[in-house]
């Protein structure tokens, strides 16, 4: 009775799930942020409004102000084949299984040089962010889906170690120079000549 | 029997469930919090005012003509329930921030300064 019981007990200690929740940022009022009106609202209603921007930028005396709230959830699946194929075989063989998603709002704000609204643009969307399973044979715990680009320190920490980075990267996030959206890829548009994440970013 | 006793015994004292909890501060001590933003007077106030009262910013800006000082705190929690079969993780990032616009002159021209612990 014993041993029919050990087999059971085994599975079931073998295998584990875990959820992991990420929130960058209070919840943001799209409706609020529409209510602003092209052509008449300053830069100080949109900043009385909604408080300071969490990026923005200036080119050529224009003002861009971004506002961004970001939610990840991941989900993690993890099972010791070894263990329920056989008590004594310790975790030799492991099953992992990953999934992820975000659910993203951002507001994009454009003033003229007399700092009058231009045009506001909201975004919204969920997307899978992606999901991953393996096989392993030996024992380790990590990521199962890389959220590196969301997790990036603001721009604002960066400091003196740009200067340190490559000339093409130090140039396009030199403060304030470029208004992006969280997690946005690289080696495109302004970042066209940017090398990798893994080879540019210190952070 | 004994034995299934003794093994929900060293179950429950050797892996029983746990619970993580840390905290972080990033970036600069939000003395703006603590101000009346009446301290602050659009056309009055000048960059010289503001850092003398707010001190060092997080960034400086050099728009077309004047600046901007941005000032910010990052202020991280995780939560975490660690039971055997179900394991939850819980992370959030809040920021403090306020933003000062001068127009060439030095003098300012629009700020804004987040409320409260954590607000946008």
């Amino acid at each position: 009775m014993i041993r029919g019981l050990l087999l059971p007990m085994a599975a079931a200690l073998s295998a584990a799930c875990s959820v992991v929740e990420l929130r960058i940022d209070r919840d943001l009022d799209l409706t609020l942020c529409e209510s602003f009106t092209e052509g008449e609202a300053s830069l100080g209603d949109v900043l009385a409004s909604l408080g300071p921007p969490v990026e923005f930028g200036s080119r050529g005396g224009e003002i861009a102000l971004l506002y961004e709230s970001v939610r990840l959830k991941e989900s993690q699946l993890g099972l010791s084949l070894g263990a329920v194929v056989r008590p004594d075989a310790g975790d030799y063989f492991k099953f992992s299984y990953g999934s992820s998603g975000t659910r993203r709002k951002a507001v994009l704000f454009l003033f003229r040089e007399d700092h009058v609204l231009e045009t506001v643009d909201t975004l919204q969307f969920e997307e899978p962010f992606g999901r991953s399973g393996s096989i392993q044979v030996i024992v380790t715990v990590d990521e199962v889906v890389g959220m590196g680009g969301l997790r990036a320190t603001p721009d604002a920490f960066v400091d003196a170690r740009e200067l340190l980075n490559s000339i093409q990267w130090s140039q396009n996030s030199a403060h304030g120079a470029l208004v992006e959206l969280r997690g946005a890829r690289n080696r495109m548009g302004q970042h066209a000549m940017d090398p990798s994440w893994d080879e540019a970013d210190p952070n | 029997m004994r034995l299934l006793l003794a093994l929900a015994l060293v179950a429950a004292t050797s892996v029983g469930p746990g619970c993580i909890r840390n905290s972080a501060r990033r970036g600069i001590e939000p003395t703006w919090m603590e101000l009346d933003p009446a301290t602050f007077e659009v056309g009055e106030t000048t960059r010289a005012d503001v850092l003398d009262t707010v001190g060092v910013p997080s960034q400086v800006l050099a728009l077309e003509e004047g600046t901007a000082l941005y000032y910010l705190l990052e202020r991280s929690r995780a939560d975490g329930l660690i039971l055997l079969l179900y394991n939850q993780r819980v992370e959030s990032s809040y920021f403090d921030r306020a933003i000062f616009f001068f127009d060439g002159a030095g003098v300012l021209t629009e700020f804004s300064v987040s409320e409260g612990a954590g607000a946008r």
